[in-house]
């Protein structure tokens, strides 16, 4: 009796240590199994390196991250968003690919703009800005235009 | 049954044609076409090139601009979330203000051509939104430009790409900030003195 007591908690001890360890995987990984938040996508002409799991920021506070990565049949770069619940963007906002600082990682930063209606999940943010080649600017300007 | 199936034909066939003659809705590109060649003869016009002609010709190339460029809805644009506490008032002051500013820094820019080609490389149209992608080709350089257009039967433009950079969010952002760190009476000051400032620059 008292035995097969014993044998139930150190059935209850493994499996709660599992239970633990895939906690933590979940959240050191940060493998969003169940996926809280919305997505979004966003097409862009040119992403310039850009890369799955790079953060969203507004205002520079991460909202969220690029989920997937694919080229669309145009032959421009389809970036799915993954926000947070509680962000709410309006249908006029701006998505650009930025980098941090000047050789840093590409991110994706949002405007939010003016509209009354928001963009449902699942929806998409329409005016995008390419990322601009900074290296390319900074030669045209250094070494002057032909 | 074969009666039903004609009529049905027919009747599609009527509405093909009256989609195809009636409501002239010219698509995006047309639109943009229009008034860039509009723009183009304008500036290319000998007549027009004499300095004291500069004043009628600004004043054509306006009206053609005008016509196809939505300024309310750029300035709506780019002043962002501020939009949305706005007085009516307030917002008439600042679509006028906007549109001041825009012309006062983009015609020395656009009556400074000389010979540029324009080239169109498609139309992306999704519901009521569209992007027209067009490109300068200079002697040897190409400058992309893409222009976003809403539909207000007709296709009226609300932001340009140059380069990649948006206008709208070039402005959004400079707005943003200057309203952020000061008021919105402030960069209402600032853009009346920029405005003064290029109008100015202009006269010299």
């Amino acid at each position: 009796m008292s035995r097969a007591n014993v044998e139930l908690g150190v059935g209850v001890f493994v499996l709660a240590g599992i239970a633990c360890l895939v906690y933590l995987a979940v959240h050191l990984g940060k493998m969003e199994v169940f996926g809280s938040g919305y997505r979004l996508t966003a097409d862009f002409h040119n992403i310039s390196g850009l890369k799955t799991g790079a953060a969203v920021e507004m205002a520079g506070v991460e909202v969220g991250r690029v989920e997937r990565i694919q080229v669309t049949p145009s032959h421009q770069a389809r970036v799915v968003l993954r926000l947070n619940p509680e962000v709410r963007l309006s249908d006029d906002t701006i998505a650009s690919i930025r980098t941090k600082g000047i050789i840093g990682d590409k991110f994706v930063k949002l405007s939010p703009g003016s509209s009354e209606k928001t963009i449902t999940p699942g929806g998409k943010i329409r005016d995008t800005e390419p990322a601009v080649e900074w290296e390319e600017l900074l030669s045209k300007f250094l070494h002057g235009k032909v | 049954m074969l009666h039903v199936v004609r009529k049905g034909a027919l009747l599609t066939l009527a509405l093909l044609l009256a989609m195809a003659s009636g409501a002239p809705a010219a698509s995006p590109t047309e639109e943009v076409k229009s008034v860039v060649d509009q723009v183009l003869r304008i500036l290319q016009d000998p007549a027009l090139k004499a300095p004291a002609q500069k004043k009628k010709r600004r004043q054509m190339l306006k009206q053609t601009i005008d016509r196809r460029f939505d300024y309310e809805e750029m300035a709506r644009r780019c002043l962002g979330p501020s939009w949305r506490g706005l007085s009516p008032a307030q917002r008439t002051e600042f679509v006028r203000l906007f549109g001041q500013l825009l012309e006062a820094s983009y015609a020395d820019k656009l009556e400074r051509y000389s010979d540029e080609q324009v080239v169109y490389s498609g139309e992306t149209v999704d519901g009521d939104y569209a992007e027209v992608r067009t490109a300068i080709v200079r002697k040897n350089d190409r400058i992309p430009i893409v222009y976003r257009l809403l539909n207000k039967s007709p296709w009226m433009v609300y932001d340009i790409i140059i380069e990649g950079v948006s206008l709208v969010n070039n402005y959004r952002s400079q707005f943003g900030r200057i309203i952020q760190e000061s008021s919105y009476q402030e960069l209402m000051r600032r853009l009346r003195a920029k405005v003064d400032e290029l109008q100015k620059l202009e006269k010299l």
